[in-house]
């Protein structure tokens, strides 16, 4: 199995982006977060690197 | 609880007799080789690797511990659980591929073979099965106090739960291996995800409308709180400390380590990525908002405050139908099941592989089967009495067995991703393992092991000084013996 391109640079990038949000929007932006903003945020952020995530293994593997 | 206890039991029955049909029908696989009973000859498909994975990740804590951690600490205990999943499926998606194929390459069978390969030294194979046994035989046993718990809790002793986790444990490792652990996986993590939305639709449509709330007032709630952001718990040193040594439970844990061993072909192994991320996502975000609904009823005065955040979800099941708080029930003892036999079988695989076949003369696979079911008997018995006799500190090190597997990240990652480790570098991963498990062990020892957790060193906290110490020693082998990385293929 290999990798498409420079999909595999691309994708360890963003995944080391979405790790900082992660970490640092609640802690600047959203620390006095009401209801359920933080839960929000923190669960969109994930579904969104699900999604990617199994997007990126459908069409970044190449298989054999 | 006469009923619900009469109910539990009736669910507990069908629980195990699906089970243990699901296990035997699974030896038509056919086990004859170690290979095959630790690792399913790699020829598993990719709804069993995916459902494995989950199953085996995701134990008792989740619909116990998370959902009081929820519930105690707020929205912060959901960037905790999504902190390893973010992590994990990048660390996945990254380096399943190379790991997948150098297995079935290099014939790896147990994690540990792995690391002595890699790194061409047994002293560090033989170094980590030690390692397993000191942080993960009380992680078993915590599973079992679960199981033993829950029985307890409904009033069918807590000796009587242990005795079935273990007896379940043993008997789904040895009917077919692995085999019959992730076929009977797959079947309890189903259990356990339909379980869990059963459970967060009775609270949300049921639970919370029946005390006259709806999701605004529940909102309020949870801010009136004080739980619905960072504040008071959630410090960002506490939040650090808490989540470095899951972002690399995908690396450092065996029983997740070899199952990316096992699938077939190229599709499986992405299918095992992709059906685990969705499986856990869904999963965390039900359990986190259980515990988090339960405080918002605590808030508005239907629930009394629970001190004991063991026993939010026990709480809430006194509400429920009984067949409903059995199903649930029932799906936190298939949680404990599932990832305690994993872990027995992938310890037992690193003592048959390491210690029989890579030293004798001759293997013979039914003398590696033999003896890989008494050490399987073994282990489960051992990790039986611990949990039965229930010492405080069980429970305290099954918390920190991720900080003292936390060394081993490094150690595999750059194993993982050099080519041919020579030199130095053979020796550093060893010193690196040592300096990073003393360095975990010694803050046990010293505050306790709960509070070396949160403990902290010139504002640094203790999981974070562990992995930077053993990541330098790892960098500077490898710099020193001229080692080049490489991780695509």
């Amino acid at each position: 199995m290999r990798f498409r391109g420079r999909a595999l640079k691309a994708y360890v990038v963003a995944s080391l982006a979405v790790l900082a949000l992660h970490y640092i929007v609640p802690y600047t932006v959203l620390h006095r977060a009401e209801g359920f903003t933080l839960y929000a945020f923190w669960s969109i952020l994930a579904a969104a690197w699900v999604v990617a995530t199994v997007v990126f293994v459908s069409w970044g593997w190449l298989e054999r | 609880m006469v009923r619900t206890i009469a109910e539990f039991l009736a669910t507990l029955v069908i629980y195990i007799a699906v089970g243990t049909a699901i296990a035997l029908v699974s030896r038509r696989f056919g086990v004859k080789t170690s290979s095959e009973y630790f690792v399913a000859g790699y020829r598993l498909g990719g709804f069993l690797s995916s459902m494995t994975y989950a199953a085996t990740t995701y134990s008792a804590f989740m619909m116990i511990g998370l959902v009081g951690f929820a519930y105690a600490t707020g929205v912060g205990a959901l960037g905790f659980e999504l902190a390893y999943l973010l992590a994990t499926l990048a660390l996945l998606t990254v380096l399943a591929p190379r790991v997948w194929l150098m297995a079935r390459e290099r014939g790896w069978v147990s994690p540990t073979e792995m690391l002595s390969d890699l790194y061409g030294t047994n002293a560090l194979g033989h170094l980590v099965a030690v390692l397993y046994l000191v942080a993960l035989i009380p992680y078993i046993s915590a599973q079992m106090i679960g199981v033993g718990s829950i029985f307890e809790g409904l009033g069918a002793g807590f000796g009587t739960g242990i005795a079935v986790a273990a007896a379940l444990s043993l008997t789904w490792v040895v009917v077919a291996g692995v085999w019959s652990v992730a076929s009977t996986d797959a079947y309890q993590g189903l259990w356990m995800i339909t379980a869990a939305l059963t459970y967060v639709l009775w609270v949300t449509l049921f639970l919370v409308p029946s005390a006259g709330l709806d999701i605004g007032r529940v909102a309020e709630a949870i801010t009136k709180a004080g739980v619905s952001g960072l504040g008071g718990f959630w410090t960002p040193t506490t939040f650090t400390a808490f989540t470095v040594p899951w972002l690399f439970f995908a690396v450092t844990n065996p029983q997740v380590v070899q199952r990316v061993f096992m699938p077939a072909n190229e599709r499986s192994l992405k299918r095992l990525i992709q059906y685990f991320a969705i499986y856990a996502i869904i999963y965390t975000l039900i359990v986190t908002l259980v515990g988090l609904t339960a405080r918002a009823l605590t808030e508005v005065g239907v629930l009394g405050y629970i001190s004991n955040r063991d026993l939010v979800t026990p709480t809430l099941l006194l509400a429920a139908h009984p067949a409903l708080a059995s199903f649930i029930y029932v799906s936190i003892v298939a949680a404990a099941i599932s990832t305690s036999n994993s872990i027995v079988l992938s310890v037992t695989s690193s003592f048959v592989r390491d210690l029989y076949e890579r030293r004798a003369r001759e293997v013979r696979p039914r003398r590696s089967i033999t003896l890989a079911n008494s050490v399987v008997a073994s282990l489960v018995a051992t990790s039986a009495v611990v949990a039965f006799l229930r010492p405080g500190f069980v429970v305290e090190m099954s918390v920190l067995s991720s900080v003292i597997l936390l060394p081993l990240a490094p150690v595999t990652i750059a194993g993982w991703v050099s080519e041919g480790v020579r030199g130095v570098a053979r020796y550093s991963s060893l010193v690196a393992v040592v300096v990073g498990v003393s360095t975990a062990l010694y803050s046990a020892a010293a505050y306790g092991p709960k509070k070396a957790f949160i403990t902290t060193w010139f504002g640094v906290p203790i999981s974070v000084w562990v992995l930077a110490l053993s990541t330098l020693i790892v960098v500077a082998g490898l710099l020193l013996s001229r080692v080049k990385p490489h991780v695509g293929r």
